[in-house]
Parts: C-alpha cells; structure tokens; sequence
C-alpha cells in the first residue's frame, strides 16, 4: 500500500511496475525465490535526478538494501508493516544517461535478487515526445479582440447619437404641431360662421 | 366670393401640414448609406501588388544565419524586440505572450531574417483591452522598407513585395509561409486581420506581409 501510495503522490503517470527480476548471471536469484519475489521502483522510469521508492517483498528480515550504479546511493529497505515487505528511498543520479540499470536487492537471510531500473530521458512519464512539426501549418492567432471590441463600442455611440432627433428635426416638428393645432381650432370656427352666414 | 375665401384657409394650411410632415418624415429616416467602394482601407482584401509607380529593388545575396534581435518599420513607426519562440500548440508560428505584445516572435526552428529562405515573425495585433505591436501592419503597401536588426550585429533591410490577407477558413500554409522565389532571403511578418470572432475568440483572417532582403 505504501507503495502505491507514493506512486499516486507522484506525477500522474508515474504507474509503479513490478519490474522482473532479472534472470542469469553469477548473482542471479535461485529460482526458488524468483518466483514470489516482487520489487518495484517508482516511478517506473524516473528521470535523472528524480526521487524513487524501492518496495520489496518478501524480505527475510527486517532491514535491506537496494543499490545500482543509477542511484546516487543504496536505498536503505526498512519495514512496512505488512510482513516481509520492505521499503526504502534513494535518488536517480542526475548525471546518469537515460538507459536500464541493474537493481541489486539484498535482504538479511535471502540471497540476493536483481531487478531492472530504467532511466528515462529528459521526459518522461507522459506520451513520448512528438516529432517537432517541419514548418507550420496554421493560422496565427495573434489577437486578444480589444481593437475590434472598441471599434464596435465606438459604432454602437454613433448610432445611438444618430438614432436621436436633431436640433432642426425638433424645431420641424414643433413648428408643425403648431400649425395642427392651429387647424384644429380654427378650421370649426370659420365652418360654423360661414354656416351661420348662409342662414 | 366670401365662401370661396373662407375655404381657402383649411386647404392652404391642411397642404402646409401635409408638406410639412413628409420633410420631416423624410430627414427621421435618413439612413447613412456605407461609401460604395466599401472596403476599409487598412485591410485589403485582394493582395496588394506593387502598383504600376513602384519599382521594386533587386534582391540582395542572402546572408549567413544569425538570430535576430528587434524590427524596425519606418513607415508604421514601429520599433520592436524579436524573441525566438516555438511553432504552437496548432502548429502555428509562436507570437509572445500577451503579456509582452509589445514583442515580435521569431520562428527559430526556421530561416534567420537575412539567411536563405522565408523567415518567420509573428506578432499580435491587439490585446484584449488594447492594440498591440502589429495593429498596422496591413497598411504596409509594396516598397515599404523593413529593418531586421542581428544577433551577429549586421542589419538586414528587406524591401515588402506583396501585403494579403488569408481566411482562416481554407488557410495555406504553403501561401502564407512558403518560399516565394527559391533562394532568397525572404521574410513574412504574420498577424490577425479580418473580424473577431466572440465564439471561438479569435480573427477570422491573417494579414501576411512578404518582403526579401534588398540591403
């Protein structure tokens, strides 16, 4: 558990693995141990420099250790509770070149077991990184809109003040009112005297 | 006769009236008609060729790689640095942040200004609030002088040959930012033109000045 939970505090992608361990050579694990045997690193391809945890299973005692030319120095394997499973921390050296590298384990009371470490390149843990484009493709998009937010601010005033009555249309339409209403009164009156005149 | 004239009054002023009131109708609705041309001087649709006026110079030998460091355009009064920056995320030619909108990117992954090929500068054209480095760059016309200032301490004086404008939509990359005349040391000076588009916030057009170095 605590394993996975240094994965999950790690970057998103970084997905602990149970790495094999790695078969042959003159330390190579008896193959009865191979067997239940389980190691992992996280984050599964650390960067250089990056921090990593070392989780083994199945450790015969209590204390171990974990070491490679990739770190800067053994990871010291303690307990975790969980019976038989140790852990411990260390760090990728920084100037180490991006490769596999061999993880020595070794517990009190078990033979030694090799595991892989692979260090990734300058990214890692994410999608590999994509081939860069040979020329553009698209167009730029080189503007925040303020320009053309003003001018349709600017245009929006203009019609405002054009939509409004002048000072010339007032004055017409005042001066015509006038004549309506001087119509309006007069018109009756000089009907009724000339009716009045006729009889 | 008295009758007559008593008549005449009404019909006189009920005419004034009628007169009166279509004048008046007639200056409510008067529209402001756009000029017939249409066509906002700054953005011209169609490329801008050189004119039969303008003769063009001869260009001029290409010149080793070096970074450039700030553009000058007389004609815009315009002084600016170049940053390097990257293609973006759509594969187009990396402006600076709007933070620095005062500031010209260089493609660096492409042709220095002054060395073989067409080399790339993309600047902004306005900010969210303000207008930004390139907000003129439409009005440059054919025979407008562009100085590219270099890393290597040279300056590198292209001579603008063609100013067009290209729809996002159905946008070629090839026209835009493609050699023009194998060989020379070419420049484009790219940014957004056309209307702004609220729903996808962004121009719907690219003002690309072509230019070649003369001196």
């Amino acid at each position: 558990m605590g394993a996975l939970r240094t994965t999950l505090s790690c970057a998103g992608a970084a997905v602990a693995v149970a790495l094999t361990p790695v078969a042959g050579g003159p330390h190579a694990a008896p193959p009865d141990a191979g067997d239940d045997t389980v190691v992992k690193v996280a984050p599964t391809a650390p960067r250089p420099g990056a921090d990593v945890r070392v989780t083994v299973d199945r450790c015969g005692g209590r204390t171990g250790t974990a070491a490679s030319d990739a770190f800067v120095a053994e990871a010291r394997l303690t307990g975790t509770g969980v019976d038989g499973r140790l852990t411990g921390e260390t760090r990728v050296r920084s100037g180490v070149r991006p490769g596999a590298y061999r993880v020595r384990i070794r517990c009190d009371g078990v033979p030694d077991r090799f595991a892989e470490v692979r260090v990734a390149g300058v990214r890692t843990g994410v999608a590999p990184p994509t081939p860069p484009a040979v020329s553009p493709t698209a167009p730029v998009p080189a503007g925040g809109g303020g320009l053309a937010r003003a001018e349709a601010e600017a245009k929006a005033q203009e019609d405002a003040e054009a939509a409004a009555p002048g000072a010339a249309q007032t004055v017409t339409g005042l001066v015509l009112a006038g004549v309506a209403a001087a119509v309006v009164v007069l018109v009756p009156r000089t009907a009724r005297r000339r009716r009045a005149r006729q009889r | 006769m008295t009758v007559r004239g008593g008549r005449l009054l009404p019909v006189l002023a009920w005419l004034t009236l009628l007169g009166g009131t279509l004048v008046w109708a007639a200056e409510l609705t008067d529209v402001d008609l756009p000029p017939p041309s249409g066509r906002p001087a700054a953005e011209p649709a169609a490329p801008a060729a050189p004119g039969p006026g303008v003769r063009l110079p001869p260009a001029r030998r290409p010149l080793p790689p070096a970074a450039p460091r700030r553009i000058d355009v007389p004609s815009l009064e315009l002084s600016a640095p170049v940053v390097p920056r990257p293609l973006d995320a759509s594969g187009a030619p990396g402006t600076p942040p709007m933070d620095m909108a005062g500031a010209v990117g260089w493609w660096q992954r492409g042709p220095a200004p002054g060395s073989a090929g067409p080399a790339l500068l993309a600047g902004h054209r306005d900010t969210a609030t303000q207008a930004a480095v390139f907000h003129r760059l439409g009005e440059l016309r054919p025979g407008d002088a562009i100085d590219v200032y270099r890393g290597d301490g040279r300056a590198a004086r292209f001579t603008v040959e063609e100013v067009r404008t290209l729809d996002r939509d159905g946008f070629d990359a090839r026209t835009a930012y493609g050699p023009r005349r194998p060989g020379r040391a070419e420049l484009r000076l790219v940014t957004c033109a056309g209307a702004w588009d609220e729903a996808v916030r962004a121009y719907t057009a690219n003002v690309v000045v072509s230019a070649y170095l003369t001196g």
